[in-house]
């Protein structure tokens, strides 16, 4: 591509993307010149360039816009929210026409007529109103008439180009004419319309005089209260040089260039005769001061009288004009400012280049740690002071170069206030945007990959975080909501924090969403806490905005946003209260190029373990504080009072069959965090921190999750970098995201105390089963011949009585030789026998039931070991074996219940409301479960009866306890007979109990205890009724 | 077949001969075109990767390049290596990464005439015919011209 167009193309790019931001920024601050003055220069540029490397089309559509944004500019104009959103449109459609310069090196055709003219009617449309105030002020200098050149001059299409350029620049002529003494002075010495009052000037004392009294006048005029408030609008120095411009052109007879001046010092509205009278006072007085003869003093007295008219002139018009002063200085900022020297100072260099020194110094950095290694182990080497020099110009090139890169965060933002802008706009909420720490550096590669997430999280506070004006106020908060960008260094991160004061997350509402999209399970989503039901919106496709806005919720969410940060090893957390906001944090390495890595072995093989997820070492061993112990297999580690799940590196990696990890009790932990999650990796030896370069692992190893990338180290050898995202996701899915809340919630010694004891085994299909160990009572290997068939029943002689024998799967037959495996459970004096492939294992576990099913037999599959498992219902095989079963219970205990009992079952264990349903129903009852105490409540509320209660004790929110003394303390259930549920057995659970209300306390699977007690109360309350 | 012989650069089979480097894999002789060589290097230091792909024997460094070392022994279906012998690679570039391929040893450069050039014979063992680009006819034993682009595109060599 041509060079020239390219430089324009980049610098274009940048001014429009300052412009876009500049134009945010005047909307809200129409009175802000140097804003306006800023934008109009830099789109003033962009037209003059186009028109110098032949771009019509662009040309066009800057001119217009520059036009709008002249009259802006020289007060013609007002500035409002309309107007505005077509000059952004302008820019846009300069970026569309951008874009297709850059792809096409030729500008895409296009029509931009009617963009063009909605701009020019913009202009044109004030023009009316602006006129008359022109023609107003015609008399009060030459830049007003200058002003009105350009805008009679701009309806005439021919000369489209032209006024703008001849406006700046005339105005920019006439500042120079007046406002310095230097330059008057030349100009007029040689000029012939003031020879007389040269003479006043030459009198007075020339230049030198002049400046003096200009400057005594306005420091006086700074201690004047009653005149101040009108010239406040300069600062000193400038205010100064106006007074001597002022007397110079007075004392010369420059009638025109002198009211120029006069008009452009007056500020504020409200200066007339008796406030000039009183400048005019300071003026004599400081004369009188210099001891200026009372004659000369007269004359300049005389001489300043010029500046009265337009002064008082300019301050009754002040509200239309009162632009020029400060657009002069602005204009003299602009030329003279602070552009060509920092334009001296920088040189633009190609990304590429950058890139490319940037792997060069990881080259040299890592053959430096090399050499250095091997110098180390050589005694006085000749080497080690030129080394030493190396190594410290190495570290400084490679900081100076690191420093290239870095980029401030605010780059990222730019784009920010324009989004939030147009968002307003368009969901008509009022919007602030506040953005702190915008200077804060990141590398530029860091900074590219996270300015999409970032916008698209400040688009979602703004969309789906804050509420309406009239949400807001009803709510008690200030109309305009606020979005908070704040950025900070901390260690070797950047933190980024995006907050909304909105209306924060909806639990309720997630929940819902959650259930409707069928993540989740109901029993799943009532144990989550809060803090995991917020984060579910990191789940794929969860948008909780209601309705679908062209802003938001198209699908891409935040699963997005956080697996992009997680890619850059960032990590992202998040905090939300109801109807206060949301709060997110964002935390990245500065940098991707170098990281500290901790260099651990295991099994002999070391690998890099990046520093920014390890928390911290821990040495376990079997006599120290910190040991491995394990509940079945799985290794924990208690660390300050919370469990720490492990997992073995050599595990991971296959390294070891598994079986050689029993011995390591004494071994290095390596506590790591995962998102917010915690987990430890056991690895056999833990070496030094060493800085490395990651370099990205080849194609063929990108399939392994485990390592994000290798590296050399000061030795020579290669060595992986472990990525703990993918060991964390490879060990199990449940520690990213559990062990968190587990930690929030403390409920880890609960879950321990939660956790089943199964028995599991293989039986027909592939797929393992389990049965509660508690209901087991024996396991029998029974040789297969021994098996008899009574009345179509198989049998087996069993302790002196026959034991009907059931196939967990009918379709499959028994063992044809060999012994049999069979599972017996035992009641009274009968028995039943369940056949089984092989028995398993015996776990602990927590048992959650993910899904119910309808099969007959099956109370539902639940996850045991990582494996998928059903749960049998034993209660169902039993009615197989003997289909008098329940009865004959019944009959022996005397307990069949009266027909249509209703018996309301309060249970959070899904498991157990499974099992016991059944049971239960069998049992004659007719059974409504729900799982929390809140919910029966509600039931009872809502005017459902019931003949008996059953309640767990231990439940999350309500628990047992709480619940019968609710249901005692008032109602229409407070004479239910109440039994309490409950794995906890000891003496005082049965007092408290008691004390609370329960009529009776059963301990959890001894069903024979449950249906005697059911049985009992019932008749207790139907007798007492 | 006349694909990937198009893509192992031996479309110029009629002008004359072509310039092989010879490798030795377990009792057979094997050719890699000489351009296609980087480098010879001895026994190296090879950081050994777990999880990944049985072909893949590790990564090493390569004057400060990382390069990632296949076994060609299993790549090839050959048994793997005794312990102890001594191995040298060749080191060849496919899709700007660097690959070592791990070999018995080196033998001298050839030049080859193409009149000695034989297509893969159709009973050829489908994982070789793969890998082959051809056959070449030398005293008392064949030469295989491998296919580093075949030999290397594992993607391929997973979809099929």
């Amino acid at each position: 591509m041509d060079d020239l167009l390219n430089e324009f193309l980049t610098e274009t790019a940048e001014s429009i993307d300052v412009v876009d931001v500049e134009v945010v920024k005047l909307e809200q601050d129409p009175n802000n010149k140097a804003v306006l003055d800023n934008i109009f220069r830099l789109v003033h540029t962009i037209k003059g360039t186009c028109g110098f490397l032949g771009l019509p089309r662009l040309e066009k559509v800057a001119h217009s816009s520059e036009n709008v944004l002249g009259k802006f500019r020289d007060g013609e104009l007002e500035v409002t929210g309309d107007a505005i959103t077509v000059v952004l449109e302008s820019l846009d459609r300069i970026k569309e026409i951008l874009h297709g310069l850059e792809a096409t090196e030729e500008e895409p055709a296009g029509d931009d007529s009617e963009l063009i003219s909605r701009l020019d009617a913009i202009a044109a449309g004030e023009k009316a109103v602006t006129q008359k105030n022109i023609s107003e002020a015609k008399t009060t200098g030459k830049a007003q008439e200058k002003t009105e050149t350009v805008e009679e001059a701009v309806p005439a299409p021919a000369r489209e180009l032209k006024p703008g350029e001849v406006s700046l620049e005339e105005l920019e002529a006439v500042f120079q004419a007046t406002a310095g003494p230097d330059a008057d002075e030349g100009e007029n010495a040689d000029g012939t319309t003031g020879n007389v009052q040269n003479d006043l000037f030459d009198k007075f004392g020339g230049e030198d005089a002049t400046t003096v009294v200009g400057h005594l006048v306005a420091n006086h005029l700074d201690k004047d209260e009653k005149l101040s408030e009108f010239f406040a609008s300069d600062d000193e120095n400038v205010r100064k040089a106006r007074f001597v411009g002022l007397l110079t052109t007075a004392l010369e007879g420059d009638a025109e260039d002198a009211a120029t001046i006069a008009a452009s010092m007056i500020s504020a509205p409200g200066f007339g005769d008796e406030q000039f009278d009183l400048l005019t006072g300071q003026l004599k007085a400081v004369l009188n001061e210099m001891d200026i003869e009372a004659e000369i003093s007269d004359d300049v007295l005389m001489g300043f009288e010029i500046a009265r008219a337009p002064m008082i002139e300019q301050s009754q018009k002040l509200e239309n004009s009162k632009a020029e002063q400060s657009q002069l200085e602005a204009e003299q900022k602009a030329q003279a400012g602070t552009e060509p020297s920092r334009s001296s100072q920088s040189i633009r260099v190609s990304v590429d280049l950058l890139e490319d020194l940037m792997n060069m110094v990881s080259e040299l950095v890592l053959t430096r740690n090399q050499l250095l290694q091997m110098v180390r182990q050589m005694d006085d080497s000749e080497f080690t002071v030129p080394l030493q020099r190396l190594s410290q110009c190495t570290t400084e090139l490679q900081e100076g170069v690191m420093k290239t890169r870095m980029q401030p965060i605010g780059n990222a933002w730019a784009k920010l206030p324009r989004i939030i802008r147009d968002l307003s706009v368009e969901l008509d909420k009022k919007i602030e945007l506040d953005m702190r720490g915008a200077e804060t550096e990141l590398d530029r590669q860091v900074l590219e990959l996270i300015k999409d997430p970032l916008t698209h999280m400040v688009r979602n506070s703004a969309d789906h975080g804050l509420e309406t004006p009239a949400e807001r106020l009803a709510a008690g908060k200030p109309e305009t909501g606020t979005v908070r960008l704040n950025a900070f260094h901390e260690g070797g991160h950047i933190i980024i924090g995006i907050s909304d004061d909105g209306r924060g997350l909806s639990t309720k509402k997630l929940r819902a969403k959650a259930k409707e999209r069928g993540l989740f399970g109901d029993a799943e989503l009532e144990e989550m806490s809060d803090g995991q039901i917020h984060k579910l919106i990191f789940h794929a496709g969860f948008s909780t905005a209601e309705k679908v806005t062209s802003v938001s919720g198209r699908g891409v969410g935040m699963d997005v946003v956080r697996s992009n940060i997680e890619k850059i090893g960032g990590t992202i957390d998040m905090n939300s209260k109801e109807g206060k906001g949301t709060t997110f944090q964002i935390k990245i390495p500065l940098t991707l190029a170098i990281v500290s890595a901790l260099i651990v072995e295991a099994t002999g093989e070391r690998f890099a373990i990046p520093q920014i997820s390890v928390l911290e070492l821990v040495r376990a061993s079997a006599n120290s504080e910190h040991k491995v112990e394990r509940i079945k297999d799985t290794p924990v580690l208690r660390l300050r009072n919370r469990l720490l799940p492990l997992v073995y590196m050599n595990k991971i990696l296959g390294l070891s069959d598994g079986v050689e990890e029993e011995k390591t009790d004494d071994a290095f932990i390596v506590v790591t965090q995962v998102g917010a999650s915690t987990f430890g990796i056991v690895v056999d030896q833990v070496f030094d921190t060493e800085e490395i370069v990651v370099k990205p692992v080849a194609p063929i190893l990108k399939e392994i999750s485990v390592y994000s990338g290798n590296t050399i180290l000061g030795d020579g050898s290669v060595i992986m970098i472990l990525d703990p995202n993918g060991i964390a996701v490879k060990t199990s899915t449940n520690v990213t995201e559990d062990a968190a809340d587990e930690r929030q919630t403390k409920a880890v010694a609960a879950s321990v105390q939660d956790k089943e004891t199964l028995m599991v085994f293989l039986a027909g299909t592939e797929n393992q089963k389990a049965v509660p160990l508690s209901l087991v009572a024996r396991l029998e290997d029974i040789e297969v011949d021994k098996i008899e068939t009574s009345d179509g029943q198989p049998m087996v002689q069993y302790r002196g009585a026959l034991m009907p024998l059931v196939l967990v799967n009918q379709s499959n037959g028994f063992r044809t030789e060999g012994r049999q495996p069979v599972l017996v459970f035992s009641d009274n004096d009968r028995s039943m026998g369940l056949a089984v492939d092989e028995i398993l294992d015996i776990v602990e576990d927590q048992l959650e039931i993910e899904l119910s099913s309808d099969n007959q037999g099956m109370v539902g599959s639940a996850i045991i070991n990582g494996k998928a498992t059903e749960i049998i219902d034993v209660a169902y095989y039993l009615k197989l074996a003997y289909s008098d079963w329940m009865n004959s219970q019944k009959a022996q205990t005397n307990i069949k219940p009266v027909e249509n009992t209703s018996v309301l079952l309060v249970d959070d264990s899904s498991f157990f409301r499974n099992m016991l349903k059944p049971l239960l129903s069998v049992a004659g009852y007719k059974v409504t479960t729900v799982n929390t105490a809140a919910e029966a409540l509600k039931l009872r509320d809502q005017g459902a009866d019931f003949d008996l209660i059953i309640s767990d004790i231990d439940m999350p929110e309500m628990d047992g306890f709480e619940f019968a003394q609710n249901v005692r303390e008032d109602g229409r259930w407070r004479d239910k007979p109440l039994v309490a549920l409950s794995s906890f057995a000891g003496d005082q659970h049965f007092t408290r109990g008691r004390e609370v209300g329960f009529n009776d306390y059963v301990v959890k699977l001894d069903r024979d205890a449950l249906l005697i007690s059911l049985a009992q109360q019932l008749k207790i309350h139907g007798d007492a009724a | 077949m006349s694909k990937a012989r198009k893509e192992s650069g031996l479309e110029a089979v009629n002008t004359g001969s072509k310039d092989f480097v010879t490798i030795k894999l377990a009792g057979q002789t094997l050719g890699i075109p000489v351009l296609a060589v980087h480098d010879v290097l001895n026994a190296q230091n090879i950081t050994r990767i777990p999880l990944a792909p049985k072909s893949v024997a590790g990564v090493l460094n390569l004057r400060g390049r990382i390069v990632t070392a296949i076994d060609l022994r299993e790549r090839l279906d050959f048994p793997p290596r005794e312990n102890g012998a001594k191995s040298m690679s060749v080191v060849v570039e496919h899709k700007g990464e660097p690959y070592s391929l791990l070999i018995d040893s080196v033998g001298e450069v050839l030049s080859l005439e193409d009149g000695a050039f034989e297509k893969n014979p159709v009973t050829l063992d489908q994982r070789w015919r793969e890998v082959s680009a051809g056959i070449y006819r030398l005293d008392g034993e064949l030469l295989v011209v491998l296919a580093v682009d075949k030999l290397l595109d594992f993607d391929a060599h997973v979809a099929a």
